[in-house]
C-alpha cells in the first residue's frame, strides 16, 4: 500500500491468510500503517480507507 | 508557437527590471527593523521610508498601505526589491532581513468579533467614496469593517409564531481563484512624471482612482492599460500589485515588472470564507413566513471589496422567494489571514449554499417535496422582493423546472438535489463605449477587460449586428484609461448587458452624426440602504437553478456526480458558444467548491498553497453528464450569465446527499466529511431502531 505513509508497506503475514480473509487483511493494513494527517485527510480517515480499499483489492482477486 | 496573444505577464518595457516581494512570515507583527546590508549593488529596495508620505488605498475602505506595518497576515508585503532579472530579484529579496515584534492574531471571523479579540485596524479606514464604493458601515472599536442589514417586516416575531422552524448553521471554506496566468503588472514613469501601468486587471478605472488618491496626483496623470488576462475569476479586481510596482519603479528610476509565483496567489486574494446561521419558518402547508440570516464573512486582513461581498451575500441569502418577514445581519470581518475579495459568484455562492440547504431541511420537516416547497414560494412577475423592489422578467420557476426535468427529479428524487438562486448585478453602475469608422470597418473602444470570458467577441458580435458589417471588421483594442470611455468595471456578469445597451446608443449617435464617430453611455441607478437593505439591489437579476444526481461510496465517502445540470436565464444569447462555455466553466468551478476546494490554515499559515495539495477540478473529476440550458425570451435584452451556474452547484449536490440521509453543512463536502455524515446517519437510524 503506497501513498498513505512515508514508505509503501507490504504485510506478508496478513497477505498469507488468503483471499477468503479479505476483511481481516484490510483491517490489519488499516491498523499497521501509520498515515499522517494533512489537508487531504486525517490519519483516522486514511486508516479506514486503507482497510476498505485493501479488502476490495483482495476480494477482486477471488 | 506564435507568441500570440500577448498576456499581461508578456509585457516588456524598455529597460525594465523585475520585482520580488518580501513577505511577512508571521500573521501579525510590527516591523522593528529591515536590514538590506546584504543586498547586491545592482538592485533597488523599496522600504517603509520610501512610502512614508503616501496615503492609504482600498476600493471600499482605504485601509491598506503600500508596505505593511504592522504585517497583518503571513504573506503581507513589508518590502520589495527590483533587480535586472527575475531570478536576481528573488535572490535579493531573500537577503533582506526583517525583525518583527509579534502581535496576537485572530483567525476566525466569529472569534474576531468577540470583545477581547485583537484589533487589526484600530483606526477604521476612510470610505473610498468613489464609483466603486458602497455605503460602508464599519463598527468602530471592532474588527467589523462593514455591517449590512436588511429588515423587512418583523422576522423574530414571525419566527416565534411559525408552525415549523429550521435553525441551522452553515460554513464555507476560503478558496483560490487559480487563474492560469498569475497576477502581473509592469509600471513606468514617463519623463513628464506620468505613471503608466500595464496590468492584468478587471478594474482599470478603479485602479486609476485608487492610485491617484494614494499618490496624491490627478487621475489624468495615471494611465492604466489592461492587456488580455489568462483567467481571473475576480482575482484581478481593484489594486493588487499596482501600487507596489509603481512605487518600486519610481524608486528604481526605470520600468519595473512583477509577475507572482504560483504560491503567492494564495496570499494575494482568495474567496471569503463564511459562517451563516439560517432560521426559516413556514406554515404547515409550506408557505414561508419568515427568515433570519446572520452572517460572518471573513474578509482577511484588509477590507478590499468585503463590504460589497457581505452585502450581496446578505440579500442573495434571502433567496428567490416571497417571504413577508426577513432580517439579515451580514458582517464583513477582519482576520489575520490573506485578503479575500471578488470571486465568481460574489457572495451568492456562500449564502445560496446555506439558504438552499435550509430549504431542503425545511421540506424534510414539513414532509414535502423540496421541489414543491420551492415552487410554492418562488417569486413571480410583479412580486415584491425583501428589498422592496418589484420583480420583472422573472424566470425562477422555469429554471427550476428545467433543472428538475433534466435529472427526472419528479420520477425519482432519490440521490438527487435541486437549488434555485437569484444573484444581483453591480448596481448602480455606468458603461460607455465609443465607435469610430476605420478604413476596413470600425474600432470599438471600451473598458471591458478580456480574461477569457469572451467579452471582446460579445462586443464584436453586437457591434457587427448593429453596424451591418462582419465581426472581423470590428477591432476591439485593450482597455486603456487614456482612450477608452469610463466603465464601472468588468465584474458581476454585467459587460454584455451594459455594453450592449451602450453600443446601441453609440451606433445611434454615429448614424446621426455623419457615420464617422459615435458615443454611447448607459447608467443604471439604484443601490441599497446598508442599514435597512431597502432600495434597488439589482436592475438586472441573474436567475438560475441546478440539479445533481449523485452516488456515494458509503465505505469511503467518495461522491460520484452522475449528472449535473444547470438552467440559466439568458435573455437573448449574443454568442452561443461563449455562453455555453460560461455555463460549463461555472458548473465545473462549482463542483470544485462543492467537493474538494478549500484553503487550509495552521497558525495563520496556508498549508496547501500549491496546485498539488489544493485540488481544482481535473478532467477525471467531471460528472458523467454535464448539461445545461440557456433559457431565452424573444425580445429580451442579453442577460449576464458568466457566474450564475456556479452558486447553485454546491447546494444541489448537498441536497442530493441529503436525499440519501447524509446531512452536510460545511463546504467542501470532502470524502471524509461525507463519511462522517454516513456514520451520523447510521448512528441515528440505529438509535431510532432501538
Amino acid at each position: 500500500v503506497g501513498a498513505a505513509s512515508d514508505t509503501p508497506r507490504e504485510l506478508p503475514e496478513a497477505c498469507a491468510m488468503g483471499v477468503e480473509a479479505a476483511a481481516e487483511i484490510g483491517r490489519r493494513y488499516g491498523e499497521e500503517i501509520e498515515p499522517i494527517s494533512d489537508s487531504r485527510g486525517s490519519a483516522g480517515y486514511r486508516r479506514r480507507v486503507i482497510a476498505t480499499e485493501v479488502r476490495r483489492a483482495v476480494e477482486a482477486l477471488a | 508557437v506564435t507568441r500570440e496573444p500577448r498576456y499581461a505577464q508578456d509585457v516588456e518595457l524598455e529597460g525594465q527590471w523585475h520585482a520580488a516581494l518580501v513577505r511577512s512570515p508571521i500573521p501579525h507583527g510590527r516591523v522593528r527593523g529591515i536590514d538590506v546590508s546584504a543586498l547586491p549593488t545592482d538592485c533597488v529596495a523599496l522600504l517603509p521610508a520610501d512610502v512614508a508620505g503616501l496615503g492609504r488605498y482600498g476600493c471600499q475602505l482605504k485601509d491598506q498601505e503600500v508596505l505593511a506595518d504592522p504585517a497583518r497576515f503571513a504573506g503581507d508585503v513589508v518590502a520589495a526589491v527590483a533587480a535586472p532579472t527575475p531570478e536576481g530579484a528573488r535572490a535579493a529579496a531573500r537577503q533582506v532581513g526583517v525583525e518583527y515584534e509579534e502581535l496576537p492574531s485572530v483567525l476566525d471571523p466569529v472569534t474576531a468579533v468577540a470583545e477581547a479579540a485583537p484589533l487589526l485596524h484600530p483606526e477604521a479606514g476612510d470610505s473610498a467614496d468613489d464609483a466603486a464604493s458602497i455605503g460602508v458601515r464599519p463598527l468602530p472599536g471592532t474588527n467589523v469593517c462593514h455591517r449590512f442589514r436588511l429588515i423587512s417586516g418583523d422576522a423574530d416575531a414571525a419566527l416565534a409564531q411559525a408552525a415549523v422552524v429550521v435553525d441551522e448553521t452553515f460554513r464555507t471554506a476560503s478558496a483560490q481563484h487559480a487563474p492560469m496566468e498569475p497576477h502581473a503588472t509592469a509600471a513606468r514613469w514617463t519623463r513628464d512624471g506620468r505613471l503608466e501601468l500595464f496590468t492584468g486587471t478587471q478594474t482599470p478605472f478603479n485602479v486609476r482612482a485608487d492610485l491617484a488618491g494614494l499618490l496624491g496626483v490627478p487621475e489624468e496623470r495615471i494611465r492604466i492599460v489592461a492587456p488580455l488576462m489568462g483567467g481571473s475569476f475576480g482575482a484581478k479586481t481593484f489594486t493588487r500589485l499596482e501600487a507596489l510596482v509603481a512605487c518600486l519603479a519610481r524608486k528604481a528610476g526605470r520600468p519595473v515588472k512583477a509577475v507572482l509565483g504560483r504560491e503567492e496567489e494564495w496570499v494575494t486574494l482568495n474567496r471569503h470564507a463564511a459562517v451563516m446561521r439560517v432560521r426559516i419558518g413556514a406554515t404547515p402547508d409550506g408557505t414561508l413566513v419568515a427568515k433570519r440570516l446572520d452572517c460572518w464573512v471573513d474578509t482577511g486582513a484588509y477590507a478590499d471589496c468585503g463590504p460589497g461581498v457581505a452585502t450581496k451575500l446578505g440579500y442573495a441569502g434571502v433567496g428567490p422567494y416571497r417571504i413577508p418577514h426577513v432580517r439579515v445581519d451580514a458582517l464583513a470581518v477582519y482576520t489575520n489571514l490573506p485578503p479575500n475579495g471578488a470571486f465568481r459568484g460574489y457572495g451568492a455562492m456562500q449564502s445560496v449554499w446555506a439558504s438552499e440547504r435550509a430549504m431542503d431541511l425545511l421540506a424534510d420537516r414539513l414532509g414535502m417535496s423540496p421541489l414543491e416547497l420551492r415552487r410554492r414560494n418562488l417569486l413571480r412577475d410583479g412580486d415584491r422582493f425583501a428589498t422592496g423592489e418589484v420583480m420583472h422578467d422573472v424566470h425562477f420557476e422555469e429554471c427550476l423546472q428545467a433543472a428538475a426535468d433534466a435529472v427526472e427529479y419528479e420520477r425519482d428524487p432519490h440521490g438527487k438535489g435541486l437549488c434555485v438562486l437569484l444573484k444581483g448585478m453591480q448596481t448602480p453602475s455606468r458603461a460607455a463605449i465609443a465607435v469610430e469608422r476605420t478604413a476596413v470597418g470600425y474600432v470599438v473602444r471600451c473598458a471591458s477587460c478580456e480574461m477569457g470570458q469572451g467579452v471582446r467577441d460579445s462586443v464584436r458580435l453586437q457591434a457587427a449586428a448593429l453596424l451591418g458589417c462582419e465581426p472581423g471588421q470590428i477591432e476591439v483594442p485593450d482597455p486603456d484609461t487614456d482612450s477608452s470611455p469610463f466603465d464601472t468595471r468588468t465584474t458581476s456578469s454585467r459587460s454584455t448587458y451594459m455594453m450592449g445597451r451602450a453600443l446601441e446608443e453609440a451606433v445611434r449617435d454615429l448614424r446621426s452624426n455623419g457615420g464617422e464617430r459615435g458615443y454611447g453611455e448607459i447608467a443604471n441607478e439604484g443601490g441599497l440602504d446598508p442599514d435597512t437593505g431597502q432600495g434597488i439591489a439589482s436592475t438586472h437579476w441573474h436567475q438560475g437553478a441546478a440539479a445533481a444526481n449523485v452516488n456515494v461510496d458509503e465505505e469511503t465517502g467518495r461522491v460520484s456526480v452522475e449528472h449535473l445540470h444547470a438552467a440559466v436565464y439568458a435573455g437573448r444569447v449574443v454568442d452561443r458558444a461563449g455562453a455555453e462555455l460560461q455555463n460549463e466553466g461555472s458548473m465545473i468551478m462549482g463542483l470544485g467548491t462543492a467537493l474538494f476546494e478549500g484553503i487550509e490554515h495552521a497558525d495563520g499559515q496556508i498549508t496547501n498553497a500549491n496546485l498539488s495539495d489544493y485540488n481544482v477540478p481535473a478532467a477525471g473529476d467531471l460528472p458523467g453528464r454535464l448539461t445545461h440550458d440557456l433559457i431565452e425570451r424573444e425580445g429580451a435584452d442579453p442577460h449576464g450569465l458568466g457566474e450564475t451556474a456556479l452558486p447553485p452547484v454546491p447546494a444541489a449536490i448537498g441536497n442530493a446527499l441529503a436525499s440519501l440521509g447524509l446531512r452536510l453543512t460545511e463546504l467542501p463536502m470532502t470524502a471524509e466529511r461525507v463519511l462522517q455524515a454516513v456514520d451520523a446517519r447510521d448512528r441515528a437510524q440505529a438509535k431510532a431502531a432501538a
